[in-house]
């Protein structure tokens, strides 16, 4: 071959390749697709303006918002199959539970390098126990796994007619316990008719919090395994389970939001999620915070991050995109919404989410109680949630349903579970 | 024809009313959840949730009366006499003194207790009032009034505050003494008819006079519910009365005005009377989920398109390969046939879960992912419909198409001539077969386009958003589903004659 | 194709220029594929995703060596007719019926003009996709629902055309103008809607699709493909081809479509689920292989006495062993154990599902049918009623059923209980107390109440089967019978249910079949408490379950992820599959008799 001609060939080449970034950079802003889970259609607008907002003002990146199913439409599940097939959002929120897996997995980006660059950027910005989670590294070096979008807990939606009714005391106050809590619902089933004192989901958190608040949990001090085999996984069963028993309560396993919106419920155990969608019913309530277990008060703090694909292309701006979305400005925006607390540990926003409202005399104040004393939702770093969440859920329905002691299911359920974790 | 004698007549039409009682019967009971699911899509909220549940959708009346904003209607007997109500709309929590109840007479403890559902086994007692048990003190805790004395002073002042729809009301000044003390000061309308409930006060005492309010024994009283409940009493002293005063219970109980005499005020428990209500369809509901009215996020008319475009390019897809593939396998032979069949029928057994993520990498690889594409073009190549066609294509005489090749016909003329016109009951069979299998997947379309895409929706998954973001609605989450189920009814009526002619006639009965 | 229908037609030699050419394109397709081939052994990211393993990548490289093996095949079988012009003759006059088909002589011609034939037309469709696909048809398919969305006033014009064919076929008088009318107002709604939607937009858009070479050169090898398929399908007579070799040819052709769509979408995804099975793929993790142990998971089963000291049965259990049952014989209790014991719970809950629902679904079709196979005025009606529920969606009619139907508490299912209770108080003046079922709570009702949902849906269809059954059924059989005075119930005794008994085994197996791929009910009826419960967690729910949830990194998820999934799947296949092979053979021996 004619030397001269190859060499020409080859330079040519060359400069093609190193044309192409240059050429691409032409082409335009880098494009950064996010998601999150709206609860409903305002909250999928609010997001979409935020993106719209945050797209607009800065330079060089355009947003793409895309507002993923809900739970129930799979989610996690369409995810899973974005993931695999590498069609996946750069960007998305998954629910803390999840975080483990996903990390462990390899999915998500380990972003403590991002962070470590970032002057701005502080844990301590944001609520102490889903930093806790999502710097949690099993192999000791520094990690970073996402930013929580915002934060949630429990709280009693009491039907303030159904206790007028009765005569007696709303929830919350000094001695709010669970003598206090049973002898209201009492008190209301006894008004008769379809009326029932209390009612709830029958999801982890929900059965968790009885037993967190006996004093149980649902894993040992290390999370490296089950810590259901003890005294106080019995006292809550069998407080929780005659609830049921003695007809205080609606059914378990049915949906206890239709009667509770249907008036027929005193006291309804639900997130903050559901305050937004209770503003639609025709009687008067309020909320309360959950009433003290024997340890004390106990409630849940529920948590979902951003969270970064493992397999973008742009690490960089996807961290400036996390931090953006949890900037105080744009919690402050999703606060007044009213469906959740925001994450970060800002002054204005938690103002902005105590204002939520006002037209209701709506008692706040009862969730950021519930957080302060609240058990972090909690991704199982050792172990496989799924499956650990699928006998818990099991074992306590069948308690409930009164196909096994609770006795027995305190003594057995660890041999079951314990399989799940990593020995 | 024989002539029947009147007793054999009479049993044939026993006969028959009873096959066609019978029939109707089971049908009915069969269509239940289907008839409910139309009927419920035309209720209101409020009325898919009232208590007990009604089957027919009912609406409450309203009225306004003049310059004031609509209200429901009510109608209950007051000294046995039956009027109509309309209810004085307060808003209770805009109250800060919500833990208060208004003093106030009402008509009489016959004509309350009426209202409950006992009547007959009420006891006597002179006036049946609503007062307070509790009231909040500065620090925002409530007491009850146990054995307090609570006195109340009306005062010579008045003041003007903005009542419903902002309209400037007088109210008169009251200085609420506890034991001695005073704690609060009350207003109470002077201007009826409508009352405020925040600042009622009690009609008892002329102005000037002093009120004092002691709880007295509880009173056993039967309530609405059937059974008897102790209700606190007070008994009420003014210089020139003494009542006796029930407590009932606060923040329920609503006042009401007569429609024909809106001065007329009666207290009542909403909930214990009856409203008036008229059979009514609300058809909004379709117009908001079809998005004729202006409800952007309930809408699923792009989904109801999308949906129909898929299905019908399915449909007529799964046909076409279909014909071509049940005819070689029932009238060519070729090598590897049979084998290629038996594969066919296997592929009928996989579950399709497994498949999910190996055709979901074909999508991506394709570019297809979130697109429509995704849900026909992997759909229109079945085993089973090949199968159907096969089986029937099988029981066509040889003859026919022997007789047609001599004369020279080509295969595919021999299929469009011969076959297609033989075969529109199995066709047709095939074909609805084909679009409620099109119309009705769910999973895959959950899995291919995204949620958030409302451009691509099909009706499952918009019935699923729907019914995930409208919770709180429930009777438009049925109108959603009706709409994602009426339609292949539809079709499937007009078309039911080949499809029962076409299972008898295809091989499908075995 | 004429040529091929007129087998005694004389048709002239094709000349040697052609044969020589397609040698030629021959030769160039295995030459391209050789080079895929070895293009594909050499990525190093094949997979762009990296999650398939270098077992996929080999077996897309063997895959493209296929054509080019058989591409040189049929160049030899061209060379051959080529540089043989005897041989060439000699098929030439078997073709001409001058001579019996040929016996014993040299075949490779012949197949190597079957093989050219099959690669040609493949290429023509798998490039003609391809060209589809640059033209950006199939994404274009958004487009076309966007403008019929948009111009959705139009799609009125369909329906009332069908309307006024409807009516037409009712009015006998004006048939023929209402016809003209319908046909009028179809055409001319469906004409606008065309234009409306933009087609000369669209085909202006795929003329601009011509900018790029490819398009161009994809365009050629679609032109080039289709010429040679032609000529291959010409070229017959050349090859000495006998009426049922035609014939054979034919029958692939017309599979093809089907053949090659169902390749491609059912086939591929299905051999690589078979082939997952045999890995620990993981979502984000590259598969390795690991055998048989999937299965061997699945199939860790151990039956264990619970002695004295175990307080209780699990403790009877290896530690990594879970309860599946527990049974009591006499006085000792034995403990079944297993690796995966929510699979064969799952398993069991298929069987019992199934158990139940055959009976459901198919004893009231029967009854049903019966009634409603007479020729009385309407109940051609009746029918059509009693197949709406099979009509509706399962994400539809799940939704009702909680709401209407199941609720404990407002549930019309136990408001109807409970009136029918209380009028048998009154008037026997027993003491029924109201049981208040928990259909979707109570742990002994859950399953059964998915099943009262599923038969539901099914009967209709399944009523529907068993009336094609009975039609099938002489009416003489039924005179003989009522001439020799049998009442109606030995009719359908001894009658009916004979005669019926191939309908009913078809429906009882298309049950089964179906039933043991039950996942939609189960998975919509309780998808609002996020989680079905054991009691009624299915098969295929359990194996999606395990393939999308339980995705665990650690090696504690060895039985879980997609080829964990995959292998619970094919376990799943092989037990649907002998239900299956047990109904050919039930049905042969049937036959036989």
């Amino acid at each position: 071959m004619n030397k001269r001609l190859f060499v020409i060939a080859l330079i040519t080449l060359l400069s093609l390749t190193l044309l192409t970034p240059v050429l691409a950079q032409d082409s335009g802003d880098i494009t950064l697709r996010w998601r999150t889970r709206p609860d409903n259609q305002e909250e999928a607008d609010v997001y979409q303006a935020i993106s719209d907002a945050i797209d607009a003002e800065w330079d060089g990146v355009t947003l793409r918002y895309e507002a993923g199913g809900t739970e129930t439409a799979g989610y996690q599940d369409t995810l899973i199959t974005e993931i695999e097939a590498g069609t996946a959002p750069d960007v998305f929120w998954i629910p803390g539970t999840d975080i483990a897996r996903f990390a462990e997995a390899g999915l998500i980006l380990n972003l403590a390098e991002y962070a470590a660059a970032d002057e701005d950027f502080s844990v301590e910005d944001f609520v102490e126990q889903p930093m806790f989670h999502l710097t949690f590294s099993q192999d000791g070096e520094p990690a970073l796994w996402g930013l929580p979008r915002d934060v949630s807990s429990f709280a009693i939606y009491y039907n303030i007619d159904l206790f007028d009714q009765a005569g007696i005391d709303y929830p919350g106050g000094e001695n709010w316990d669970w003598e206090a809590f049973r002898e209201a619902a009492e008190e209301i089933t006894a008004l008769g008719g379809d009326i029932r004192g209390f009612g709830m989901n029958n999801w982890w958190a929900n059965y968790g919090y009885w037993l967190n608040a006996a004093g149980s949990s649902f894993f040992t001090e290390d999370l490296r395994s089950c810590g259901l085999d003890n005294e106080n996984t019995v006292v809550a069963l069998e407080f929780l389970s005659s609830l049921y028993k003695d007809g205080l309560a609606v059914p378990y396993g049915e949906d206890a939001e239709g009667p509770f919106r249907a008036g027929n419920v005193g006291m309804f155990i639900n997130g903050r999620w559901a305050t937004p969608g209770m503003t639609q019913v025709d009687f008067n309530w309020n909320v309360a915070e959950l009433p003290a277990g024997p340890a004390g008060q106990s409630n849940w703090v529920f948590w979902g991050a951003y969270v970064v694909n493992a397999k973008t292309e742009h690490p960089e701006e996807a961290w400036e995109l996390l931090t953006r979305l949890t900037s105080p400005e744009v919690q402050g925006q999703v606060a007044a919404l009213g469906a959740n607390i925001p994450s970060r540990v800002s002054e204005e926003a938690l103002e902005v989410f105590l204002n939520t409202f006002p037209e209701l005399g709506l008692n706040n104040q009862a969730f950021l109680n519930g957080l302060s004393y609240g058990v972090p939702e909690t991704p199982v770093w050792f172990g496989s949630w799924s499956d650990i969440d699928n006998a818990y859920f099991n074992g306590v329905a069948e308690v409930i349903n009164g196909d096994l002691s609770p006795q027995e299911f305190a003594d057995t359920i660890c041999t079951e579970v314990d399989q799940f974790f990593e020995e | 024809m024989q002539k029947r004698t009147l007793s054999q007549k009479l049993s044939f039409w026993a006969e028959r009313g009873l096959l066609y009682t019978l029939l109707t019967t089971v049908a009915l009971l069969m269509l239940f959840p289907l008839i409910y699911m139309v009927i419920a899509s035309l209720k209101t909220t409020v009325d898919f949730n009232s208590n007990p549940r009604r089957l027919l959708p009912y609406t409450h009346v309203t009225e306004a009366l003049a310059g004031r904003q609509e209200v429901p209607v009510y109608e209950f007997s007051v000294n046995d006499e039956e009027k109509r109500y309309l209810i004085s709309q307060i808003d209770a929590n805009n109250s800060d003194k919500s833990d208060f109840a208004y003093l106030g007479e009402v008509a009489d403890l016959e004509a309350k207790v009426k209202l409950g559902s006992h009547a007959e086994q009420r006891r006597n007692i002179d006036v049946l009032g609503i007062i307070p048990i509790a009231y909040r003190n500065e620090e925002g805790q409530k007491i009850r009034i146990e054995d307090q004395t609570l006195t109340l002073i009306p005062t010579e002042n008045i003041v003007q505050l903005a009542g419903n729809n902002s309209i400037f009301e007088n109210f008169r000044v009251y200085d609420v003494f506890i034991d001695g003390e005073l704690v609060q000061t009350w207003l109470d309308s002077i201007d009826q008819p409508v009352p405020l409930k925040a600042y009622m006060l009690p009609t008892i005492a002329e102005a000037g006079e002093e009120l004092t309010i002691k709880v007295s024994e509880p009173i056993t009283l039967l309530d609405a519910r059937d059974s008897d409940r102790d209700y606190d009493s007070v008994i009420v002293s003014s210089p020139t009365q003494e009542t006796t005063l029930v407590w009932a219970y606060n923040a329920s109980i609503d006042v009401f005005l007569d429609q024909e005499n809106p001065q007329n005020v009666i207290y009542a428990i909403e909930s214990f009377v009856k409203p008036v209500e008229v059979i009514e369809f609300q058809f909004s509901n379709y117009e908001a989920v079809l998005g004729l009215a202006d409800e952007p996020s309930l809408r699923m008319d792009r989904a109801l398109v999308n949906t129909a475009f898929v299905t019908i390019l399915v449909t007529i897809g799964q046909i076409t390969t279909s014909l071509f593939g049940g005819y070689a396998f029932s009238r060519m032979r070729f090598r590897g046939r049979d084998t290629l069949f038996l594969v066919y029928l296997g592929s009928i057994m996989v579950p399709f879960v497994v498949l999910i993520v190996p055709i979901y990498r074909l999508m991506t690889a394709l570019g297809w992912e979130d697109h429509l594409v995704s849900l026909i073009v992997p759909w229109i190549f079945t085993a089973y419909g090949t199968f159907l066609i096969r089986q029937f294509f099988i029981t066509i005489p040889k003859e026919l198409e022997e007789a047609a090749l001599l004369d020279g016909c080509g295969r595919l003329r021999i299929l469009w001539r011969i076959f297609i016109p033989l075969s529109t009951p199995a066709l047709a069979t095939h074909a609805i077969f084909t679009f409620l299998y099109a119309w009705n997947s769910f999973l895959w379309p959950l899995i291919i386009i995204n949620t958030g895409n409302k451009e691509d929706q099909v009706l499952t998954l918009a019935l699923i958003t729907l019914g995930n973001i409208n919770a709180d609605k429930p009777n438009i989450v049925m109108t959603g589903a009706a709409v994602m189920i009426l339609p292949p009814m539809i079709v499937f009526i007009l078309a039911q004659r080949y499809f029962i002619e076409g299972i008898a006639t295809s091989g499908l009965k075995g | 194709m004429a040529t091929l229908t007129k087998p005694q037609a004389k048709s002239a030699f094709t000349p040697s220029l052609v044969l020589l050419l397609s040698m030629i394109w021959a030769l160039a397709i295995a030459v391209y594929s050789i080079y895929l081939a070895w293009r594909i052994f050499n990525a190093e990211a094949f997979d762009v995703r990296e999650s398939l393993g270098n077992t996929v990548q080999y077996f897309f490289g063997f895959l493209s060596l296929v054509p080019a093996v058989l591409g040189i095949f049929s160049a030899l079988g061209f060379a051959l007719l080529i540089t043989n012009p005897e041989r060439l003759n000699l098929y030439q006059r078997i073709a001409d019926h001058e001579l019996p088909p040929a016996q014993g002589i040299d075949r490779i011609p012949l197949l190597g003009r079957y093989v050219f034939l099959g690669l040609n037309y493949l290429g023509t469709v798998l490039s003609a996709f391809y060209l589809l696909h640059l033209w950006d048809v199939f994404i274009g398919l958004d487009e076309v629902a966007e403008a019929i969305y948009e111009n959705r006033v139009l799609l009125w014009g369909l329906v009332g055309a069908y309307l006024l064919f409807w009516l037409s076929g009712k009015i006998i008088r004006l048939q023929r103008t209402l016809e003209l009318i319908a046909l009028a107002v179809g055409s001319i709604s469906f004409i606008l809607l065309l234009l409306f939607s933009g087609v000369h937009e669209a085909l202006i858009y795929i003329a601009g699709q011509y900018d790029s070479l490819i398009v161009w050169i994809v365009t050629a090898v679609v032109i080039i493909f289709g010429i040679f398929t032609y000529n291959a399908l010409q070229m017959g007579r050349t090859f000495g081809e006998t009426p049922e070799q035609s014939i054979g040819w034919q029958g692939w052709m017309l599979v093809s479509p089907n053949v090659i769509g169902f390749g491609l979408f059912l086939a591929g995804p299905l051999l690589l689920s078979f082939y997952l099975s045999f890995t620990n793929a993981k979502v984000g993790q590259v598969p390795k292989f690991n055998g048989l142990e999937n299965y061997t998971t699945i199939f860790s089963l151990q039956l264990r006495e619970q002695k004295p000291e175990h307080q209780y049965p699990i403790e009877a259990l290896d530690s990594d062993y879970s309860i599946v049952h527990t049974y009591k014989l006499g006085n000792t209790r034995y403990v079944l154990g297993a690796r995966d014991a929510r699979f064969w719970l799952s398993l069991e809950n298929t069987l019992q599902f199934c158990l139940m629902l055959v009976p459901l679904a198919t004893i009231p079709a029967i009854g049903l049918a019966v009634v409603l196979n007479s020729q009385l005025p309407g109940v051609k009606f009746y029918r059509a009623l009693y197949f709406l529920p099979s009509v509706a969606a399962v994400v539809g009619t799940a939704l009702i059923w909680r709401t209407a139907l199941y609720s404990s508490q407002i549930g019309y299912l136990n408001y109807a209980i409970e009136q029918i209770i209380n009028a048998t108080n009154a008037i026997f003046g027993t003491d029924i107390e109201n049981p208040q079922f928990g259909w979707l709570i109570d742990s002994r009702l859950q399953l059964f109440s998915v099943v009262l949902l599923t038969a539901w849906q099914i009967i209709g269809f399944n009523t529907v089967l068993f009336l094609a059954g009975l039609q099938g059924i002489p009416n003489a059989l039924y005179e003989a019978a009522s001439v020799d005075g049998a009442s109606r119930w030995q009719q359908f005794r001894h009658i009916t249910l004979p005669l019926l008994a191939p309908t009913t085994f078809f429906v009882v197996v298309t049950t089964i079949i179906n039933a043991l791929q039950v996942f939609n009910e189960p998975y919509v009826l309780y998808s609002r408490e996020q989680q079905v419960p054991d009691t009624v967690a299915t098969a295929v729910y359990h194996l999606y379950l395990k393939a999308f949830q339980s995705t665990s990194g650690n090696e504690l998820g060895a039985a879980s992820g997609f080829g964990y999934a995959s292998a619970v799947a094919w376990v799943l296949f092989a037990l649907i599959f002998s239900v299956t092979l047990l109904q050919f053979r039930v049905s042969r021996s049937g036959e036989e008799r």
